[in-house]
């Protein structure tokens, strides 16, 4: 194959011996050489591309905890609290009231082909509404007869208009929890908790949720993705079901899908003896864009949603403590079994309980299976503490902090959950970067839109949506940030020798940007325009929105 | 609509039976076409000549039972059941061994797609109390004790008798449900399912082994219609005594209808004219009978 030579403005290499560079060399797909035109000319004949001139070069940025099902669900509106970029590169601004909730409804509903079809939509965030609450009497305003369901930001509650409370026969006699009512003893069309939810999914089809593991879902996923810079991502919770599998490796076939997948087994799908299995089949598929070997425990809940697991003091509003997903002793015998098996878990932990129990875990197993270099990844971990952090490094461990959450849930940290100093704490890099365990940091998309700069930004700025400083302490530099969304990230997922910057033998995968991150003031990081990603030499560019 | 499916909710902290239960129940003579939804669908272990169709993330047996993965989602799990061509005659959900029972066993007590038939709660007699007291694990195997209808002792056989009574006496001060022991799950899947077939001989009161003469099974047979009344009030003096009814009751002006009675929980749902009248219920010994003949009487 012939030598392709870029010649960008500025390249970032992230690597240290020669951190920047004025031409990248590329051939089958990997990077030849970096450096002067000179240097890189010495391989031979080449053609001089100028699709990057003037633009801005870093390695492919990588998402090391997302989720793909977000792509499927741009199927259907997004009505957030929040601006949102969609697969298509168009900007939903944010909705900041229920009547810019229901004008965007009633454009949905215009689209569809038929009166009976079912309006879904997602992302639904009235926390800072001052208190107002969306009721049936708001979503029938878009339609009474037309089954309307509204998915809230959380996951865990759904606004219904009048004809799905019909159909499911919810009404002032139902009385389970989770139907809230008004005054006179009326459900409000807010659903909540299980049961409730079940009975709406019941009778408008759960093609919602189904969707998400479509093949259509996926290319939108590699969209989202690609549009933020992206050129590996994780799936990282995923049952791997053969429906869902075939899929993946259609999508991640096509040459025109702009990113590498990185899909993580759902650990209580099934008992370790076959979640070894499967994944070790699975891992014999393995594609240069398609990565199995990863493998997800979850085991607790979210720090917002009081569910997650805390020590002493619990939570500051005194809410009592949270729930596991998964038994200490079941999180034992797992983390044991798939340690000894050779593969690499990541671990979602969110409260510090949690964060103990996994220490323990990996500490008991580490010592009855010894094992270099296994890579264990906490998840989330937003609430660990110094002494924590230092355990995760003894251990080698790595951790993936879920930096966003300053911005989007920063003032409920200090207000409810945590108070004043352990928010100040929450997803504390810079006492990881300062105790040794290698950092990473996420969206967790689609519970926060995927975008590395912005969650970079969350790191170095860690304002909250309110803009408050929440724990000056804990800001890293702009270096460092980058760092945790290329190198680090792909040190997570064991594939830092392959990508994570622009080496000599790793894959032409670039991140190409409009202006150099590491010279705009840091507050603005999160604006450097992303110009479009290439991967493995070929170029993508971003639609404009 | 079709006919609300019943349910069972089988709730139990990891290692209390739940497996070794849903296996018996699959494999079962009892004649239904019974679905199970599981957690750890590898753990299940049924005898390879019944399966008819398997595909990794279900099973279908050739007595009409299935019995499909949860994965990574109850919710999909339920949608896809009810989307199948041929609805199951009851509904088995075994919920996870941290799950919260009473969230999930409410999607059988309000519209019609379920109709709760109990709450089950395994308890391994052996580690229980070691469990409740674990301040990170206690309140979660509180609430699946306080939530049931119905508590199933397990590894009964493995401890002396005075331990399995303590427990006993220290479940009855948590929850009013009724205490059964079953060893390796007998008795109580025939119990649950078919309390015609349920053999005394089996069952065990809440006090161990070789306590068989405890158990008593009694049918009652209205000479007449009962009014509605009437029968909510002879349903719940067997939910307050006894630990299982089945059975045809004629109601007064309304027709024939099934009783069915688990634990502290019962229901009453329209059933054909030409089902056999009769209650048989299964308790304790010196359960309160004459109470039952009583307000039969009345």
């Amino acid at each position: 194959m012939s030598i392709t030579v870029f010649q960008p403005a500025l390249t970032m290499t992230m690597n240290p011996s020669r951190p920047r560079a004025s031409h990248i060399a590329v051939k089958d797909g990997r990077i030849l050489g970096v450096g002067s035109l000179e240097e890189v000319a010495a391989w031979g004949p080449y053609t001089l591309d100028h699709s990057l001139d003037g633009k801005v070069v870093m390695p492919g940025l990588v998402e090391g905890h997302s989720h793909a099902v977000e792509g499927g669900m741009w199927a259907y509106s997004h009505v957030g609290f929040h601006d949102r970029r969609g697969p298509d590169g168009r900007t939903w601004p944010g909705l900041t009231s229920v009547d810019a909730v229901v004008g965007r409804l009633r454009e949905a509903a215009a689209k569809l082909k038929t009166a009976e079809e079912p309006l879904f939509a997602w992302g639904f965030d009235p926390i800072f509404f001052g208190g107002a609450r969306m009721s049936k009497a708001d979503l029938d305003r878009v339609s009474a007869t037309r089954p309307i369901l509204v998915v809230h930001a959380s996951g865990h509650l759904m606004n219904v208009n009048s004809a799905i409370l019909e159909k499911a026969r919810i009404d002032a006699g139902t009385n389970i929890h989770g139907v809230l009512k008004d005054a006179k003893g009326e459900p409000t069309g807010e659903l909540m908790e299980f049961a409730a939810m079940f009975m709406a999914y019941r009778v408008v089809g759960g093609d919602y949720l189904m969707n998400r593991t479509s093949a259509a879902g996926y290319r939108d996923f590699g969209r989202l993705a690609q549009l933020a810079g992206v050129t590996t991502a994780t799936d990282l919770f995923n049952p791997l079901e053969p429906p869902t599998v075939e899929n993946l490796r259609e999508v991640t076939a096509d040459p025109t899908f702009p990113i590498r997948l990185v899909p993580a087994y759902n650990a209580a799908a099934a008992s370790p003896v076959e979640g070894i299995e499967k994944v070790r089949a699975l891992m014999r598929g393995n594609t240069e864009k398609l990565r199995f070997g990863l493998v997800k425990l979850m085991t607790d809940g979210s720090i917002q949603g009081f569910t997650a697991r805390l020590r002493w003091p619990g939570y500051f509003n005194g809410r009592e403590n949270g729930i596991w997903n998964m038994a200490p002793e079941e999180i034992h015998s797992h983390v044991e079994a798939y340690h000894a098996a050779g593969l690499q878990m990541h671990i979602h932990t969110n409260g510090d309980e949690a964060t103990e129990v996994v220490l323990d875990a990996i500490e008991a197993a580490q010592n009855k299976t010894p094992r270099a270099d296994h890579r264990h990844t906490f998840q989330h971990c937003q609430m660990a503490d110094a002494a924590q952090f230092r355990r995760m490094a003894k251990l080698g461990a790595c951790v993936n902090l879920f930096t966003n959450h300053i911005f989007y849930w920063g003032e409920a940290h200090y207000a409810e959950t945590m108070g004043p100093e352990r928010a100040e704490r929450i997803d504390a890099c810079a006492t990881a970067l300062r105790e040794g365990v290698p950092l990473a940091m996420h969206s967790d998309a689609p519970v926060t839109p995927i975008g590395p700069l912005f969650t970079a930004w969350c790191a170095v700025n860690r304002l909250t949506s309110q803009g408050r400083l929440l724990g000056a302490g804990e800001r890293i530099g702009v270096e460092e940030a980058l760092r945790a969304i290329t190198l680090g990230a792909a040190y997570t997922l064991k594939l830092d020798h392959e990508i994570g910057s622009i080496e000599v033998g790793k894959r032409a995968d670039l991140c190409i940007l409009e202006e150099d991150p590491t010279a705009v003031p840091p507050e603005r990081l999160k604006d450097v325009k992303v110009w479009g990603t290439m991967l493995g030499g070929r170029i993508f560019e971003a639609p404009r929105g | 609509m079709p006919k609300a499916i019943p349910l069972l909710l089988l709730s139990g902290f990891l290692g209390a039976g739940k497996t070794t239960l849903l296996n018996r129940i699959l494999q079962g003579g009892h004649g239904q076409r019974i679905a199970v939804l599981v957690n750890d669908f590898g753990s299940i272990d049924v005898d390879r000549r019944l399966i008819e169709a398997a595909d990794g993330e279900s099973l279908q047996l050739s007595n009409g039972c299935i019995c499909c993965s949860i994965g990574s989602s109850l919710m999909e799990a339920l949608l896809r059941l009810l989307a199948r061509a041929e609805p199951p005659e009851r509904l088995i959900i075994e919920a996870s061994g941290v799950a919260d029972p009473a969230r999930i066993a409410a999607i059988g007590l309000a519209g019609d797609a379920f109709r709760l038939e109990a709450i089950v709660t395994m308890v391994d007699v052996e580690t229980v109390r070691e469990r409740e007291a674990d301040p990170r694990i206690g309140a979660t195997v509180r609430r699946q004790i306080e939530a049931a209808d119905l508590l199933v002792l397990s590894k009964t056989d493995l401890v002396p008798a005075d331990t399995v009574d303590a427990v006993t006496a220290w479940l009855r001060g948590l929850s009013p449900a009724p205490v059964i022991a079953a060893v390796e799950g007998i008795g109580a899947e025939a119990l649950l399912l078919d309390p015609f077939a349920a053999l005394p001989r089996t069952l065990t009161a809440g006090g161990g082994q070789n306590h068989a003469e405890l158990v008593e099974t009694l049918t009652l047979k209205p000479e007449v219609p009962l009014r509605r009344e009437r029968v909510a009030a002879l349903a719940d003096a067997i939910a307050r005594s006894a630990w299982r009814a089945k059975g045809f009751l004629n109601v007064e002006g309304e027709g024939v209808f099934l009783l069915q009675v688990v634990g502290r929980r019962w229901s009453l749902t329209p059933a054909p004219a030409e089902a056999p009248a009769g209650l048989v219920i299964i308790g304790p010994a010196g359960m309160d009978a004459g109470l039952f003949e009583v307000i039969v009487a009345s």
